[in-house]
């Protein structure tokens, strides 16, 4: 019954809170942060690494680094979720970058060109089939070279460079069409469920 | 000259988590020299982060709840022993670090310590949990450096340094991974919020030692200059 009751506390806090428990070694806190961004962290994970068992390690060394270095979270680089993403995000990345380069390329023009389907999960929690419904209304309104270049560099981890390469752009274009679509994203997400956790 | 849309689109590059070390450290930069593009990274994170819940969202398994839970309670007791009541290291922002291939260092490791001072890291160095403290060595060049070392269960090697001199424009410290075939680069530095500046070396095989140099942004080929921070590896 007490740790009933502990959980409950704990999951009335922040991510902040929970992250200052997590510093002092809290367990507990660490598990509800885990139930609150495991979901959104393993789905990246599987869109990263396109299976379920590199995405399994994908996530765990990234919680367990969440976990390991929690000091390392700065609130004025935004929430705690987005440095919870931009962990696995990262790593991804990494394992992403060792893989066959012409492989990985034919796998990302690929998989740019299928649409994530508009239609939110039906085991969706609430408040983030919210948040991605609006996420992906935004991305949709984005003209679909800016998207393209977009999901290349987020997804698929693609460097200016590359992308210019692999769509044989100017790199200009390439600069010029990332800056405007994440601009217009930042614009349209600018609501404080983004920025905040 | 940069314009500001080349400012925007290193802020962009790094957002996104596809920025190239030079790029890294231009953005490091650009933020020192203007902090308002602070926040407009922070927003610009944010947005990049907000993709990720664009994707179809799916269950992990539970066993991996069960497996994550299971590392995290084993290494409870020696985290909690390791962070009361002592300051202890930190992660940076994950930032992407590329590594290439370099020509051979003249001269060896013992020849860069030749007058160095040295101090000894006490953060967490009895917590195996969180990796192998290192001993850093700053030069007489730079009498106000601090920071401290270590290399993480995965492997990978984590410095952090505050008081160092600023360097030129058009140059930043950059982080060399000393090995067999001689120095090669692991990016430059980049700098947090509160100043300190952090690097990660994530290559270490046969590697005796890290190396730290003031370095032109364009230069990643090998150190210009007697290192004015070392860390041995052994």
């Amino acid at each position: 019954m007490a740790r009933r009751r502990i959980s409950t506390d704990l999951g009335r806090l922040s991510d902040e809170d929970l992250l200052a428990l997590v510093r002092e070694g809290d367990s507990a806190a660490f598990e509800v942060m885990y139930d609150r961004h495991s979901r959104v962290a393993y789905s990246l994970a599987f869109r990263l690494v396109g299976d379920r068992s590199a995405a399994e390690d994908l996530v765990q060394d990234a919680f367990l680094a969440v976990w390991r270095g929690s000091r390392g979270y700065a609130p004025g680089l935004g929430s705690v979720r987005n440095w919870v993403l931009s962990i696995v995000h990262h790593r991804g990345v990494d394992r992403l970058r060792t893989a066959s380069a012409m492989n990985r390329r034919q796998e990302a023009l690929e998989q740019v060109a299928r649409v994530d389907p508009v239609a939110p999960d039906a085991a969706d929690e609430a408040a983030d089939r919210v948040l991605a419904g609006t996420v992906r209304a935004e991305l949709g309104e984005l003209p679909n070279d800016q998207q393209r270049v977009l999901r290349l560099a987020y997804f698929g981890g693609f460097t200016h460079h590359e992308i210019a390469e692999m769509l044989d752009l100017p790199l200009g274009t390439v600069k010029s069409r990332m800056r405007l679509g994440l601009d217009r994203l930042r614009r349209g997400l600018a609501g404080p469920e983004f920025l905040a956790s | 000259m940069s314009t500001n849309d080349d400012h925007r689109d290193l802020l962009v590059a790094v957002a996104l988590g596809i920025a190239e070390p030079h790029e890294v450290a231009g953005a490091d930069r650009l933020i020192a020299e203007n902090p308002a593009y602070h926040g407009e990274l922070a927003e610009l994170r944010s947005a990049a982060a907000a993709m990720a819940l664009s994707v179809p969202q799916i269950d992990p398994p539970s066993e991996l709840k069960g497996s994550i839970m299971d590392a995290v309670r084993a290494e409870q007791p020696a985290l909690r022993r390791a962070r009361t009541p002592r300051e202890h290291g930190r992660f940076a922002w994950p930032s992407w670090r590329q590594a290439g291939a370099w020509p051979a260092l003249a001269g060896g490791l013992a020849a860069v310590a030749i007058g160095l001072l040295t101090w000894n890291l006490v953060t967490g160095a009895d917590d195996p949990s969180r990796g192998r403290s290192l001993t850093v060595q700053a030069s007489a060049a730079v009498p106000k450096a601090q920071g401290d070392a270590r290399v993480l269960p995965d492997g990978t090697a984590v410095v952090r340094l505050s008081g160092l001199p600023r360097v030129p424009a058009g140059t930043a410290y950059e982080l060399w991974v000393i090995g067999p075939k001689g120095p090669v680069s692991a990016g430059f530095l980049g700098m947090k919020a509160n100043g300190d500046l952090v690097a990660m070396a994530e290559q270490l095989d046969g590697a005796t030692a890290l190396a730290i140099t003031p370095e032109r942004l364009d230069n990643t080929a090998a150190p210009t200059s007697t290192p004015i921070v070392t860390v041995a590896l052994g």
